[in-house]
């Protein structure tokens, strides 16, 4: 980001300097969203110069960078100096809430808040209800309590919530496993990136089946065959799925019978008919539910003798496994 | 004095409402606690919001109604059993107990005001005199684990004993039968117990339950007296073993009682709201039975899958029959299409669910 928003001191009481790279003291810890510099930012810096200080802290041998991480590499491969703002001496944590502010032109993601309270947890002493505020993180809300939960996570967790392969959602879930089982649960989100409710299912049917078998998780993932899965060339989609459908598998196993003879039944019933047969309540109940969508009235008669048909054959009784005749 | 029971000498506290600190049940308490001195809560006070505990024993006024229908849910049959409310919550721990996720905290409560009580039930029973009733206090407690301290099934029961058109169910993990010498009529009262296989009841049912022989041996006791009994398979619960445990449970209660001396015995599956899986997670995490297969029933609780189901029921039906048992069985809360696939018939071929059980209640 090539701005500065609002500083956490008067900006008139900073000075202005100049540095190179090499002379800069860029390692910081809360510099915890820093990415490499994107094109478009290079090819401004490249083309107009820099327009917006990076933020310093010129008080000790060196400047210290509190903000302006890409920047700084930017310019240094341009080979040039660095304008730097110096805030003047600043505590760990003010160079963390300098350093969100001065990114706060953006929605927060739940990664970059993860990463941020990963850094100011750590501190001693820290203000907490100033770090949430500036966050703009509401001290009850939900996604707080994901965060926190989050938190618990080892850190290296963090990396697959930034990239979007675990939403925060799956948070409350995740925290409840062991460390050898959080271990063997990363090989699900290596290389896939989960929607959340699938995310939250497939960890949450994991965790069931680890419960009532008392088996790890890394038994469950080799049962599910997740290796053959992820190593069978599928598409990210199919490969989810496929997981998805072998974890269910073990999670509800009568269920699933159940499911699979009733698709068979209705598939061979219902053959060649433009009829939709469904259970409408996970067998709670004998009730099938036949429908059709129609544009005619010629549709309506065609659909009439499909389920005179469907209605003649003799192998319906498969249709209701529970009710009998 | 004579020593509490084990699950009441946990209660630390004391807390009454000033409109009920000289009611009968307040006194008892105070004399059977003396080492407790009562916190008086004054007219508009409510109990702190921080005192959540099971060991807070709060006699309170209580304003609500007290003669209630069972909250049975929509699509299913429910018995029709009509709850007289006497408090809320329970000492023992039961890892399957709805209470965790239906009342906010674990106080123990007792209503204490019970020339209310007393008043709204002889409203209701009086004005319609020729109206039967089949009445219980064991659904949002257990109806005798308070009873070493407050009498309060004792006071009920002579309350009713003016009211023969009453029948009157003591549904309990424990065994207390401290009521038995008032009771009028041994017609009008029935003691009922909880039955499950024995592992669920070692493991499941912790904080001093009676154990499953105690339990029996007690409704021996009261049959023996001239009551009829009740049992209560519910919830069962889908474990493995399950098969074993419920058949020694069923050969437990014939060596025990006789068919003739069982009111009726129902069978209900464990279903819950999503809350209370939460609590069981969190409260009872060896308890693995919470992760079975659960599907979402069409009153929106949750659920066993109808065949594993079918399955138990059929199963205890058949060890029960062949004791001696039939038409005292019944199905808590399940569809016509369950009854048919256990049974071979529904309510309907009963004269009704509500009509059957009045009469098996009043013993015709």
């Amino acid at each position: 980001m090539n701005t500065v928003d609002t500083l956490p001191r008067d900006p008139a009481c900073a000075t202005l300097l100049r540095c190179r790279a090499e002379d800069m003291d860029a390692d910081g810890a809360w510099l915890f969203w820093s990415n490499p510099p994107s094109p478009a930012l290079y090819r401004s810096l490249k083309d107009h110069g820099q327009l917006v200080p990076v933020l310093v802290d010129g008080k000790g041998a060196r400047p210290v960078l509190v903000a302006g991480a890409a920047r700084v590499v930017a310019l240094a491969e341009l080979d040039r100096e660095i304008l730097c703002m110096d805030l003047g001496l600043l505590s760990a944590e003010d160079r963390g809430l300098a350093y969100v502010q001065s990114n706060a032109g953006a929605e927060l993601t739940d990664g970059q808040l993860v990463l941020a309270l990963r850094y100011f947890n750590a501190l001693p002493d820290v203000n907490m209800e100033r770090v949430l505020e500036t966050l703009g993180l509401e001290a009850r809300s939900k996604r707080l309590r994901l965060i926190r939960s989050w938190l618990t996570l080892p850190a290296r967790w963090d990396a697959l919530l930034v990239a979007g392969a675990v939403p925060l959602a799956c948070a409350d879930v995740l925290e409840v496993f062991a460390a050898d089982d959080l271990e063997a649960l990363e090989a699900l989100f290596a290389t896939l990136s989960w929607s959340r409710g699938n995310a939250v299912n497939v960890l949450t049917w994991i965790r069931e089946i680890r419960a009532r078998d008392g088996v790890s998780v890394a038994q469950v993932l080799e049962d599910a065959g997740l290796r053959e899965i992820l190593a069978a060339g599928l598409s990210p989609k199919d490969a989810m799925t496929r997981i998805l459908h072998e974890i269910r598998l073990r999670r509800y196993p009568v269920l699933s019978d159940m499911e699979r003879d009733f698709i068979d039944t209705v598939r061979r019933v219902s053959a060649g008919t433009r009829w939709r047969i469904v259970q409408p309540d996970v067998f709670e109940s004998n009730a099938v539910e036949l429908s059709v969508r129609l544009t005619s009235p010629d549709g309506l008669r065609a659909v009439s003798a499909e389920l005179a048909l469907i209605a003649a054959r003799e192998d319906l009784d498969s249709l209701f496994p529970l009710g009998g005749k | 004095m004579k020593t509490l029971p084990t699950y009441l000498q946990g209660i630390s506290r004391v807390v009454v409402d000033a409109a009920v600190t000289d009611s009968p049940v307040a006194q008892r308490v105070r004399q059977k606690l003396p080492h407790l001195t009562a916190e008086v809560l004054a007219e508009g006070e409510a109990l702190s919001s921080g005192l959540a505990r099971e060991d807070i024993l709060y006699l309170k006024r209580y304003r609500g109604r007290f003669l209630r229908h069972c909250p049975g849910t929509s699509h299913y049959r429910c018995c029709g059993y009509q709850i007289v409310h006497i408090g809320e919550n329970c000492p023992l721990r039961c890892s399957y107990c709805i209470l965790q996720a239906y009342f906010q905290d674990r106080v123990l409560k007792v209503w204490a005001n019970q020339d209310d009580l007393w008043r709204e039930l002889d409203q209701a029973f009086s004005a319609n005199p020729d109206r039967r009733y089949r009445v219980g206090t064991g659904e949002f407690t257990d109806s005798l684990v308070l009873e070493a301290l407050t009498g309060y099934s004792r006071d009920l029961i002579e309350f009713l004993g003016s009211y023969p058109q009453v029948c009157l169910e003591l549904k309990s993990k424990v065994v207390d039968l401290s009521w038995m010498d008032v009771v009028r009529d041994p017609s009008r009262v029935l003691p009922a117990w909880s039955m499950n296989a024995p592992a669920i009841a070692d493991h499941e049912e912790q904080g001093e339950c009676a154990s499953l022989e105690e339990r029996l041996a007690a409704a021996r006791t009261c049959a023996r007296e001239g009551f009829r009994v009740c049992l209560h398979f519910d919830p069962m619960i889908h474990f493995s073993g399950w098969q074993e445990g419920y058949a020694r449970t069923a050969e437990m209660i014939f060596d025990h009682l006789r068919p003739e001396e069982i009111a009726y015995v129902s069978m209900g599956s464990f279903r819950h709201m999503p809350d209370l899986k939460r609590c069981i997670i969190e409260n009872f995490p060896g308890s693995g039975y919470i992760h079975g297969e659960f599907i979402t029933g069409i009153d929106g609780k949750q659920r066993l899958l109808r065949p594993l189901r079918v399955e138990q029921f059929r199963f205890l039906a058949d060890a029960l029959r062949r004791g001696g048992l039939d038409r005292q069985l019944y199905l808590c809360m399940e569809s016509d299409e369950v009854w048919q696939a256990v049974f071979g018939r529904t309510p309907a071929d009963l004269g009704g669910l509500y009509r059957h059980l009045m009469a098996q209640a009043f013993g015709e």
